[in-house]
């Protein structure tokens, strides 16, 4: 019955993330005509591209630095929920929970007319409309409330018993979250900040909205590959590359994992 | 008070302990336990009263400000630090200079027992005596006012328990540090304590030495905590300023009890005789005891130092409990009749109720 279960999943794995997989590969080795290239046009012509390696590592950059930071600044809000708990600890864990299942899209679009329309647009530095900054901003508030939940579960798993220990020796919040609270939540931790980044990278409303115009992220290059008629086989092209980009990080996580084991 | 109003692991309590000093509270509920330690530690608030600690009420201070350490049952070592490192932790937290932090580390591991070379090991690399030891260092070298020590030994095994506990009461008398033990044991708070307080249901119940409490405790569940016991069924009357003990349980049906060994409040009527393994002997005819009972060998248990026999008597269908030294004067074995004494003097009287 058990491993009956197991097949089934497996086959429910498949259905649902292979069979899109597989065929964004096909697609990918079509050429615009819909005749079958088994030359690889579209991936040579995206591979030796300098537009797409920016756009690619433009992307990873930036999902690199909304996963740091957007963790970082999860780590207060999940040591409240997980360690200090409490009334601010559990209205912390409602908040967040409510922000991270309103999607983001909507938040972002919200506060974009919130800005708009008040004094704030007339306060803000022109130079910051449309820029990196900004789709910092929005990547961090899309992706602040699922890393300080996810962050507090990997804290809430830590033994309690190392919490009270480490405050009875006198330890400073700070220093409890350094020196007990990170070190004993990894690789959970690391698992996070993978998350996010893969998430972060393949961001695709922000840029959209928010876009720098600077530099073309992934996403955006591959919505222009698909707006065009004939550009869909180098969009799928570019989406195999951003996924293969944006999992990277999961990829290191399992390899460290199987040789520390 | 310590716990909830429904349950309260204490309340109304007020015990000092003596510079340098072992308090053992022992309350048999594990959670009780948890409660105190951790409102002596700053984890719980007490709902009312105070925790002096050298005459200032530390009861809202946080944890860590408290100048109080404690060991507790699963010693909390962090297992990702080695032995050094655990134990320079709360040094390390004062900013203490690193080779001042190296030397009292060294010192305090010596002190304690730590081998050099386990220094440098991770806990889980480490025996499990070590392990407490280790706890115990990084207890002790932040010179802490007060010592909590909360079941420290329960995770250990039997054996290792035992012979630990005379290196802990050596630990205490060599740092003199002021010390509260927490246990649900009250044979180890017995071995360790200067003094005790036994709590049941949240209310202390009876305090005084480890010697009084053995000896003369104030019912059966605190005889029965105490260590293995016989409570035999007598009846009770004072005769001529003398307390007179009449159950079938004694030879000739009768027996005169010396006043001390009665409590105050049993005069006449139903107890129960408190008479300990150890002081029952095999009569073989040569020995004076003031009490013997007829019975049979039932079990026979090897003990560390000699042999606890069950003997079932003839007279009443108790089973009775002794300790016997080895050699044994007489062969023990299952099936043997035996007759058992022990003398007034190792007798104390308790009341049927609680």
């Amino acid at each position: 019955m058990g491993s009956a279960l197991a097949y089934l999943g497996a086959a429910a794995q498949i259905g649902v993330i292979g069979a899109p997989l597989g065929l964004v590969i096909w697609m990918s080795l079509q050429d615009p005509r819909g005749q079958a290239d088994w030359s690889l046009a579209s991936w040579r012509t995206i591979l030796v591209s300098q537009e797409a390696g920016f756009a690619l590592a433009y992307s990873a950059v930036l999902g690199a630095l909304i996963a740091a930071l957007s963790t970082l600044l999860a780590i207060p809000f999940a040591y409240l929920i997980a360690v200090r708990r409490g009334r601010a600890g559990r209205f912390a864990l409602a908040f967040l929970l409510m922000s991270w299942f309103l999607d983001p899209g909507l938040r972002i679009l919200g506060w974009m007319q919130v800005i708009k329309t008040t004094t704030l647009f007339r306060l803000m530095p022109d130079a910051l409309q449309g820029s990196l900054a900004a789709e910092l901003v929005a990547g961090i508030h899309a992706w602040l409330p699922a890393a300080a939940i996810l962050l507090a579960i990997g804290f809430a798993r830590v033994p309690a018993e190392f919490v009270a220990a480490a405050r009875e020796c006198g330890a400073s919040s700070i220093s409890l979250m350094r020196r007990i609270l990170w070190p004993q939540s990894q690789p959970w931790s690391s698992l996070v900040l993978a998350i996010v980044f893969c998430g972060a990278t393949g961001n695709f409303l922000e840029p959209r909205l928010l876009g720098s115009g600077m530099f073309e992220q992934a996403t955006e290059w591959l919505q222009r590959a698909m707006e065009s008629e004939v550009g869909w086989p180098y969009a799928s092209t570019m989406l195999i590359l951003l996924l293969l980009a944006a999992t990277f990080p999961l990829l290191l996580l399992v390899l460290s994992a199987r040789r520390r084991s | 008070m310590v716990g909830s109003d429904a349950r309260p692991a204490l309340g109304g309590y007020s015990a000092t302990v003596a510079q340098g000093k072992l308090l053992a509270l022992v309350a048999p509920d594990g959670n009780a336990c948890r409660s105190i330690a951790d409102a002596m530690s700053g984890f719980e608030r007490p709902r009312h009263g105070r925790i002096l600690i050298d005459g200032k009420d530390v009861a809202l201070r946080r944890p860590g400000e408290r100048g109080v350490m404690s060991v507790r049952t699963e010693l909390a070592l962090f297992p990702h630090f080695s032995a050094f490192a655990n134990i320079a932790f709360p040094l390390e937290q004062r900013r203490l200079d690193v080779n001042e932090i190296g030397r009292r580390v060294e010192q305090v591991a010596a002190d304690v027992g730590i081998p050099h070379e386990a220094l440098a090991k991770l806990p889980a690399a480490l025996s499990p005596e070590i392990r407490l030891r280790v706890a115990l260092a990084r207890a002790l070298v932040a010179e802490p006012e007060v010592l909590i020590l909360e079941r420290p030994l329960n995770a250990l095994p039997l054996p290792l328990r035992r012979s630990l506990l005379p290196e802990l009461r050596r630990l205490q008398r060599r740092f003199a540090i002021t010390t509260l033990l927490v246990s649900d044991d009250l044979g180890e708070a017995m071995t360790l304590s200067d003094s005790m307080s036994v709590v049941i249901d949240g209310s202390e119940v009876q305090s005084g030495s480890a010697d009084q409490i053995y000896a003369r405790p104030v019912s059966v569940a605190i005889a029965r905590l105490a260590g293995p016991c016989n409570l035999i069924p007598v009846d009770v009357d004072t005769r001529d300023g003398k307390t007179v003990l009449i159950g079938t349980a004694l030879r000739g049906g009768t027996a005169a009890l010396p006043r001390e060994r009665t409590p105050i409040g049993i005069e006449s009527g139903p107890a129960l005789m408190l008479v300990r393994p150890l002081a029952v002997r095999l009569f073989l005819g040569i020995r004076r005891f003031d009490i013997l009972v007829d019975g049979t060998i039932a079990d026979v248990m090897p003990e560390a130092n000699g042999a606890r026999i069950r003997v079932t008597p003839e007279s009443f269908p108790q089973d009775l409990l002794a300790d016997i030294p080895l050699p044994a004067p007489t062969p023990l074995e299952p099936g043997r009749a035996v007759t058992l004494g022990w003398n007034r003097g190792d007798i104390f009287l308790l009341p049927v109720t609680g």
